[in-house]
């Protein structure tokens, strides 16, 4: 068994395309999506200013606006272009100031104008959002010109609780992809395409078992697993200074708990199949709801209530949703009881099938 | 001669068809035995049966004293097997390739000089997927033999191979022989069996039609009155392809 095992993962290392895809793959992605949600965590609205006016307040208050780090401002794309840059989002508000804006009122003395947002009606909210920010920037400086202690006030107080970036919860997400990925698609490749040339095969001309190649095989795929995640993991902490909450134990034991289990569902497929012809169409079926359903890539929760109660019964849910509470939580093995246990009662599973369904050839 | 092998009444059915229909025969240590017949004889679910790689359905077949169908795991370790339909993991150096067989049987091999037995030490670095057909053939036999074997079983050797590599083999089949060691072959080439095998047995639709040494096989039929249609010839073709090609192997 250990000699199969050395065996399997010497060739492992030597099989570049295999090392592409279980090490460097998993890796890019992490490179990809990582930049995608781990950059612009703060949303920047853009913002265009069309001054009408020559004053020299709405000079100066175009001016401040373009310093405030709330807004992107840009350059107004001339009116003509307006209108459709609003309409694929590529800008989220233009504001036209009067022409009459910043004039100064004769009998106070103060400064007067009327400003007009404009926005995409179907992005009422967000909308709200941009507004909300002008109104306050208005109201200082109304506060300025004509001094006013309104009775009921909001007073921002940020508090530093841990909270989750979206990078985070990609990076458990895709923690658990790859176990996925390993295990269903490097079964029913690597093993699929073994079997059928008989190199499997010609294994069983020595006595041993279909378990002694399940279990060289698993540990195989354990050890690159761990190897896969660790490349994973050291590239999260350099490049996107990913912050580890729980116990490094309890994500080992889980992680390993995962690619067993996800490595069970990938024997049984692979095991059942002859060749590649049959494994590639399986293996898809069997990985594609996992990989979308499992809150993996989404959140579970922004599915609808039944997509959800699918969700909680992918075997991929519970290793997704122990990773996350335990790298975003800081949850310990016993704080996930029943995760680590619907874990084990699909790897049970998949194993009894996988040793039922096993084919040598 | 004690029997090393011993078969009796081994059958086998396939969707109602007999594909090995009340096979016998013995085989004693040292001793080369040849399976002959077309394609679909029965020869290789006839060997597989004796290898414990494919359910008995009915017979029985004894190795050392050990039944097959019981003790399989104690048969398959003291037999080698050579497979038609087999290959090698890839990415995987010959000696670490006989270092892996070994350990499936528990032990451990001088991996070189199994190589050495069979003419490849000079590619003990290279991967399986790089040999040539000859040389494939030659580390199949090598892995076949990890676990010194008593019997060794090829199944159709030099099937696909060139001349030279076809007598290359039978070179090694014989010094294997030297060692004691019985093989058991199938070929559907006659010359190859007249040059290696002690006895033969005639396959054809899954029944052995005769079991004998290919020179009292001979003999008999050319006392029934049996003539060659042609003169016979002193050489043919594959004497002058080998007249001007030469043994040495090409690969």
């Amino acid at each position: 068994m250990l000699a199969l095992y050395k065996a399997l993962t010497i060739r492992f290392f030597r099989d570049k395309t295999a090392l592409f895809f279980t090490v460097i793959m998993p890796v890019l992605f992490l490179l990809v999506f990582g930049g995608i949600f781990g950059g612009g965590e703060n949303f920047r609205p853009r913002i265009v200013f069309v001054n009408n006016s020559d004053s020299d307040f709405a000079r100066k208050f175009v001016a401040e606006a373009d310093d405030n780090p709330l807004f992107d401002v840009t350059q107004d794309p001339g009116e003509d272009k307006r209108a459709e840059k609003l309409s694929r989002s590529e800008i989220d508000l233009v504001v036209v100031l009067d022409a009459s804006f910043g004039d100064i009122n004769a009998d106070t003395g103060i400064p007067e104008g009327e400003m007009r947002a404009q926005y995409p009606a179907s992005q009422e909210s967000d909308a709200q959002i941009i507004i909300g920010v002008l109104r306050q920037i208005v109201s200082s400086a109304n506060n300025q010109f004509a001094p006013y202690d309104p009775p009921l006030k909001v007073v921002n107080d940020p508090q530093s609780i841990a909270e989750f970036s979206r990078f985070d919860y990609t990076f458990s997400g895709l923690v658990a992809f790859s176990l996925m990925s390993l295990g269903i698609f490097g079964m029913a490749n690597g093993f699929a395409s073994d079997k059928k040339s008989g190199a499997i095969d010609r294994l069983r001309s020595a006595p041993i078992k279909a378990y002694h190649l399940i279990v060289a095989t698993g540990l195989n795929y354990v050890s690159l697993g761990i190897f896969s995640v660790a490349a994973m993991m050291i590239v999260a902490m350099m490049v996107f200074d990913f912050n580890m909450q729980g116990d490094w134990l309890s994500f080992i034991t889980v992680v390993i708990l995962g690619i067993i289990c996800m490595f069970g569902l990938g024997f049984a497929v692979a095991g059942w199949a002859k060749d590649e012809k049959q494994a590639a169409p399986l293996s898809n079926v069997v990985a594609f709801p996992m990989m979308f359903l499992s809150g993996v890539f989404f959140p579970t929760f922004l599915m609808p209530d039944w997509l959800q109660t699918v969700s909680r019964w992918l075997p991929l849910s519970p290793i997704a949703e122990s990773l996350r509470l335990i790298l975003m939580e800081g949850k310990v093995l016993t704080g996930i009881g029943m995760e680590l246990a619907a874990i084990a009662g699909w790897t049970i599973l998949f194993y009894a099938i996988a040793f039922k369904v096993f084919r040598w050839r | 001669m004690s029997a090393l092998l011993a078969v009796e009444g081994l059958s086998k059915t396939y969707d109602g068809q007999k594909v090995v229909d009340d096979v016998s025969f013995s085989v004693a240590k040292g001793e080369v035995f040849g399976i002959l017949g077309p394609n679909g004889a029965g020869k290789t679910t006839t060997l597989e049966m004796i290898e414990g790689l494919r359910p008995i359905d009915s017979g029985k077949v004894e190795l050392s004293g050990y039944n097959v169908a019981t003790e399989t795991d104690k048969v398959k370790s003291i037999i080698g097997i050579q497979r038609q339909s087999s290959d090698f993991f890839d990415n995987i150096k010959l000696t670490e390739m006989l270092d892996m067989f070994a350990g499936l049987y528990g032990g451990k091999v001088n991996a070189m000089e199994l190589l050495d037995e069979v003419d490849l030490r000079s590619k003990a670095n290279s991967y399986v997927q790089n040999l040539s057909g000859g040389q494939r053939q030659r580390f199949s036999i090598a892995a076949a033999m990890v676990n010194k074997p008593k019997a060794l079983f090829l199944d159709e050797p030099t099937t696909g191979l060139d001349p030279q590599a076809r007598r290359n083999l039978w070179d090694l089949v014989k010094s294997i022989q030297k060692k004691g060691i019985a093989v058991v072959l199938t070929t559907h080439y006659m010359e190859e069996a007249e040059v290696l095998c002690d006895r033969v047995a005639i396959m054809d639709e899954g029944q052995v039609k005769v079991i004998d040494t290919p020179k009292a096989l001979i003999s008999a039929l050319i006392k029934r009155g049996f003539k060659k249609k042609d003169v016979v010839q002193q050489a043919d073709l594959e004497d002058v392809f080998i007249d001007l090609t030469g043994k040495a192997l090409r690969e």
